[in-house]
């Protein structure tokens, strides 16, 4: 059975995730170009959760995020999430070694997403970005949702010990 | 690590990536009409409360943020500002040398010789040498007339030195405190020869046959005497009184010039006469024209 107080805990975490995204880091960015927070929950929610709850989860944020937030085409953000979540949980025992280590994964995470996110829309005719602009993307969003993941590293602890986690779904 | 099952999740995860691909084509071929844009209205609708409520809570963090940066950049800002303040200021200096400059020209065009007739050159001084010789180079040499020997002039007529050597397009002017050639000159009316004090911006006068003392801030102008001047060009004043030891007078003498101070300067062509020029460059003439006084009798000789 699904623990309602915990799937409420996780809409509201990715829900505040894609709020802060719009709110927050729609105003403070560095050389223009913003962490990515939405990439960064759905990474470490997929580090704890059930697959089928993690890539639905992604999907739906990644869909709401295309819906309210985005001039692209919906369900772009849904490939790119669900994707990461794909893949986040396929790889996600290789982080299972401490904070650093879910910092580093998750840096890596948001690589592919942003990846995915810019192929796919580049293919659907949603991104037309240079390479300049791309590159600098690829490399600055993971390296910011890294030092993010460092600094939640109590947060990631707990979802590593697993006994107190919040998102055994 | 919790388990999850692979057998479900790839399926799922092919059939999310379907039904995602099946949207997007449907909204890009409805290019932001029909029952995706009744979808993407109604999401909007829905986290718009919420959006609100997120921004209200993180805007003093925004801004907090916001201004943090804008510490920085307000940083950096000062320190580009004071980069062209720096540079405002050069201008500004530069400007105030022209300006100044331009006084001095001005002066020289007003000025009255004492001998109207000589044929005068206003010329820019464009270096200095080292504070060994001191020369001065002027932008202007043989092409305007300027010869060596020309006595050179500030723009309040007060003696500056000779020229020492020219060229076509600049000359070298010595200036009379580190001219070892001395000057010939009159205070009051005994005649007397001004001499450099090395290492020193005042000259020594010394009268022989002095029959009578000089006194503080008596003005010092060259001779009649002198061929290399033309006579009554103020030199400089008397720096303290002195009494005649014997028959000689010492005393010391402040140049009016400042060298230093000077932007540009006056050559005049004197002597007049080239010929007389050349005749003072003969061996027989002690000096010449170009160089140096005479001693008295020699002077006389000339004249």
């Amino acid at each position: 059975m699904i623990d309602f107080r915990r799937t409420v805990l996780v809409i509201v975490g990715l829900i505040g995730a894609l709020v802060i995204q719009t709110t927050l880091f729609g105003r403070v960015r560095v050389g223009g170009i913003a962490p990515d927070v939405v990439i960064l929950a759905v990474v470490l929610f997929a580090l704890r959760a059930r697959p089928e709850t993690a890539m639905l989860a992604a999907f739906s944020v990644g869909f709401l995020f295309d819906a309210v937030a985005s001039s692209s085409a919906l369900g772009l953000r849904a490939i790119a999430y669900t994707t990461v979540a794909f893949v986040a949980i396929r790889t996600r025992e290789r982080a299972d070694l401490g904070p650093v280590a879910v910092a580093v994964w998750a840096g890596l995470m948001t690589l592919v997403a942003i990846g995915t996110l810019l192929v796919v829309g580049t293919l659907f005719g949603q991104i037309a970005m240079g390479f300049e602009q791309a590159g600098r993307r690829l490399l600055l969003v993971p390296l910011f949702n890294l030092g993010i993941a460092l600094l939640l590293s109590p947060f990631t602890s707990r979802l590593l010990d697993g006994r107190r986690g919040v998102m055994g779904l | 690590m919790r388990e999850f099952r692979d057998d479900r999740s790839v399926p799922l995860f092919v059939t999310l990536l379907v039904i995602a691909f099946v949207i997007m084509t449907l909204d890009v071929r409805a290019s932001g009409a029909g029952p995706m844009d009744t979808v993407r209205n109604g999401a909007s609708r829905m986290i718009a409360p919420v959006q609100t409520i997120g921004a209200a809570i993180v805007d003093p963090v925004a801004r907090l943020v916001e201004n943090l940066s804008d510490i920085a950049g307000l940083r950096n800002e000062n320190a580009a500002l004071r980069a062209e303040l720096a540079q405002v200021q050069a201008d500004l200096a530069a400007v105030e040398q022209d300006r100044a400059r331009l006084e001095v020209l001005e002066e020289m065009l007003g000025l009255e010789l004492a001998v109207e007739e000589l044929v005068r050159t206003n010329a820019n001084i464009i270096g200095r040498s080292d504070s060994i010789d001191e020369l001065l180079t002027i932008d202007r040499g043989e092409e305007a007339g300027i010869l060596p020997g020309h006595p050179v002039l500030d723009q309040n007529g007060y003696v500056v030195g000779r020229i020492l050597d020219s060229w076509n397009g600049g000359a070298q002017v010595v200036p009379l405190i580190r001219d070892v050639e001395g000057i010939t000159v009159t205070v009051g009316d005994q005649f007397g020869s001004l001499q450099p004090i090395i290492g020193s911006s005042e000259m020594v006068l010394i009268v022989l046959e002095s029959a009578r003392p000089v006194e503080e801030g008596d003005q010092v102008v060259t001779s009649q005497l002198s061929l290399s001047f033309p006579r009554g060009l103020p030199v400089g004043e008397i720096v303290a009184g002195a009494r005649p030891q014997g028959q000689t007078l010492t005393a010391t003498v402040r140049p009016f010039t400042d060298t230093n101070r000077l932007e540009a300067v006056i050559v005049v062509a004197w002597p007049p006469d080239p010929a007389a020029a050349a005749a003072d460059d003969t061996p027989e003439t002690p000096v010449d024209g170009a160089t140096g006084d005479t001693t008295p009798a020699t002077r006389e000789e000339d004249r």
